[in-house]
This record gives C-alpha cells, structure tokens and sequence, in this order.
C-alpha cells in the first residue's frame, strides 16, 4: 500500500492511498474506514478508480497542515528552579531512565540560562532551538520562568505551536487543580490524558506515522 | 491550529475564554467572605486571609492569562499596568480599569475600577467597617506580578462599600528581581 500526500493551490490537503495489487484484500475498506474516522478532516470527495484500488480524500480544513509533521521522541517540562515536574517519552528512541531525564533536565536549565549571558545580542531570552544530526530540541520558556522542552526527529515542523498547546493544556489542567503544588511534579491525570490526545491527534493529522 | 500571532484585544480575550454567570460568582465570594468572618472573627484578619487566597489564586492566573493573551514581556512597568488594565481585568472580570496616578519614577500606580463584579449587591454593615472586601483583588495582582518577578505592595485608596465613588487600588513596584542563573561566585 502507498500513501502520499499533496497540498494543492487552494490550500486544501489530499491524500491518495493506493493498494498495490489490482483486488483490494479484504477488510482494507473498513481499515481505511477506520483511518478516515481518525483524520481530524472532513472527506469532501471520496472516489474510487477503476479496480477499488484508490481512494482520494481532500480536506477542507488547511490548519492541519499546520500541525507538527514529524515524531516527537520525548517531553519535559521543568520549573523555573531547574527542576523536572514532567517527562514522557514517546517510544523507544526516546526513552530515558529516572536519573537520566533528572539529569538532562537540569543540564538543560543550566544551557538555557548560560546562553542568555552568552548571546552577543541583548535581551536574548534563551536557547529555542537546538539542531543535531539525530535530532531537534526545541524549548519553549514561558514568561514565568517554567519551561517546556520536546526531542523531536530532525526536520520536524511545528513544535513550537506544539507546545504552545501544551503550555495551554499546563495552565488548564495544572495549574486550575487546587490540589497541585506549585514547582513539584505533575501527578495530574487529566493533564497526561488530554496531552496524550493533543500528541495522538497530532500525529494522526498526517498520516504516514 | 494557527500560530500564535499579535496578542489578542481585551474583548476579544473576554469573549473567547469560557465565562460563568455573574450572580454565582458574586454569591461564592460572599459566601467565602462569610464563612471567613465567622471563622476568624476579626476583620484584620480576614483582610489576611483574603490577600493570601488572592495571592495563591494569582501565582495559577498569571500563566493561564499568558498562555491566553499571547503577550510578550513587556519593557517597563508602565507597560505591564497597562496590560494588567485593559487585558487582565478584562479578560477575568470582564471590566476595564485605568490607570492613573503614575508617581516621578514610574514605579507606583493607581487601578481605577469603576465597575466591580465581586460587590454586586454587597453593603457593609457597622460591624465591619474596618474590612477589605475586595482584598483578594490585591492578592490575585500581587501573586501574579511577584511571578514574573516583580515584587509589590498593594493597598486600597478608594472603596465604594465605604463611600468613596469608586475603586481605587495603588500598586508599588518595590523590587524587580530578574531569574538569574547564579553563575557569577568567584569562589
């Protein structure tokens, strides 16, 4: 099966699968029904070649192309002491133990401060991206001091709105519970729920994953 | 989604956050008001109690305000009351206030509220004359600004439950502490 994706003029986005061979197998409908009820789009044109081996879908909503496009490998967000309140790593090439993610954490707390004293410009407000040959880091620091930060795979688009979004979802579902204490780790459900759908919507947005 | 672009207008903050009715609000601070003065009995201290509630409100509201309204760090505290004015009330008691009153070196100001969704229908009886009913307000800005480290000092000027023709607070920037990384000891 293929898939391949094509953003035309008027901004809308269209996806083609095609199924390799001429007789779809069976049950690749109700999968491909299955992948539609997932796309945050609405399927404004269904066709289907001669051979029901292709199908067409065109999106009228161009904001998704907006979304992230690529894999995030992990999450964290620290406090504006240093320390790490919130981790999660999405699969294996993220995945860091207890200590490591500790430790990677306040490193990063320590760059971010350092690079502002290094920036020869001033009123630099800190490290926003960090380009690798594996990997992107981008950071985003809110004006109270508490930043979030996402390992992502090179190329990726969009993280900042990202967490923009999660920085959102942070102040919903933190900070509004009055049983959270300020600047310790997030044990909030509700937060790891909705940020959760955010990735998954996300990733789902353009298929390929 | 759209990246994030110029920070929002007050209406705009106003009508695109989830709002409560007023009466219920109005009703639960009263209630809060209260249930204090029956527990603490002296008024100085339910002015206490209602600063440190509205601190500990402000320290949650300041991100949940910065990550609505898309402001960035404003230049100077003239900016920042500014902001506080026309989008913070707004955007969490739906009414605008001024500022006046700038003092010669820029760092104390006065909010001028004319219209006050917390002391709707509320008289003050004899009993407690000396009370702050609207102390959590004081709290809630003090909270917020000491978290993008600015430490204050608020106080009511002018009350409408005693008299006065409107609501006047003064808030006096006394020390802005910027996060910095302790990177500077020599030993």
């Amino acid at each position: 099966m293929e898939a391949s994706l094509a953003a035309s003029p008027d901004l809308s986005l269209q996806l083609h699968i095609s199924l390799s061979s001429s007789a779809p197998p069976p049950g690749s409908t109700a999968s491909t029904e299955l992948l539609l009820s997932l796309l945050p789009t609405q399927l404004l044109e269904q066709q289907q070649a001669r051979g029901g081996a292709t199908f067409s879908l065109i999106s009228n909503q161009p904001s998704c192309v907006a979304m992230a496009s690529a894999a995030i490998y992990s999450l964290f967000i620290i406090n504006k002491s240093g320390g790490l309140i919130y981790y999660k790593d999405y699969g294996s090439a993220g995945r860091t133990d207890t200590n490591d993610s500790l430790r990677l954490a306040s490193l990063w707390h320590s760059m971010h401060a350092i690079s502002q004293q290094l920036s020869p410009t001033p009123g630099c407000a800190g490290i926003d991206l960090l380009q690798a040959d594996n990997f992107d880091l981008h950071c985003f620091q809110s004006l109270t001091g508490t930043k979030f930060f996402a390992v992502c795979e090179t190329g990726a688009q969009n993280i900042e709105v990202l967490l923009k979004v999660i920085y959102e979802l942070y102040t919903d579902f933190v900070l509004k519970n009055p049983f959270y204490e300020m600047e310790m780790p997030i044990r909030c459900e509700l937060f790891d729920l909705n940020l959760a759908q955010v990735i998954q919507k996300d990733r789902v947005a353009l298929l390929g994953r | 989604m759209p990246p994030p672009t110029a920070p929002k207008s007050g209406d705009a903050l106003f009508a695109s956050v989830e709002r409560v009715n007023a009466e219920l609000f109005t009703l639960t601070y009263g209630a809060i008001v209260r249930q204090l003065l029956t527990d603490l009995e002296e008024v100085e201290e339910v002015n206490k109690q209602l600063d440190q509630m509205g601190y500990n409100i402000g320290t949650r509201l300041v991100d949940e305000f910065l990550a609505k309204s898309n402001v960035s760090r404003c230049a100077d505290f003239k900016e920042t009351a500014d902001v506080i004015a026309k989008l913070g009330f707004k955007m969490f008691l739906g009414v605008t206030a001024t500022v006046t009153n700038w003092d010669a070196e820029g760092t104390s100001c006065s909010f001028v509220l004319e219209d006050n969704p917390l002391v709707d229908f509320v008289e003050l009886p004899d009993t407690c004359q000396g009370l702050q009913y609207c102390n959590v307000l004081s709290g809630v800005i003090r909270g917020a600004l000491e978290m993008v480290s600015m430490k204050t000092e608020v106080t009511w000027v002018r009350d409408m439950l005693r008299g006065d023709d409107a609501y006047e607070m003064r808030v006096k920037l006394t020390k802005q502490v910027p996060e910095e990384y302790p990177y500077k000891d020599d030993d």
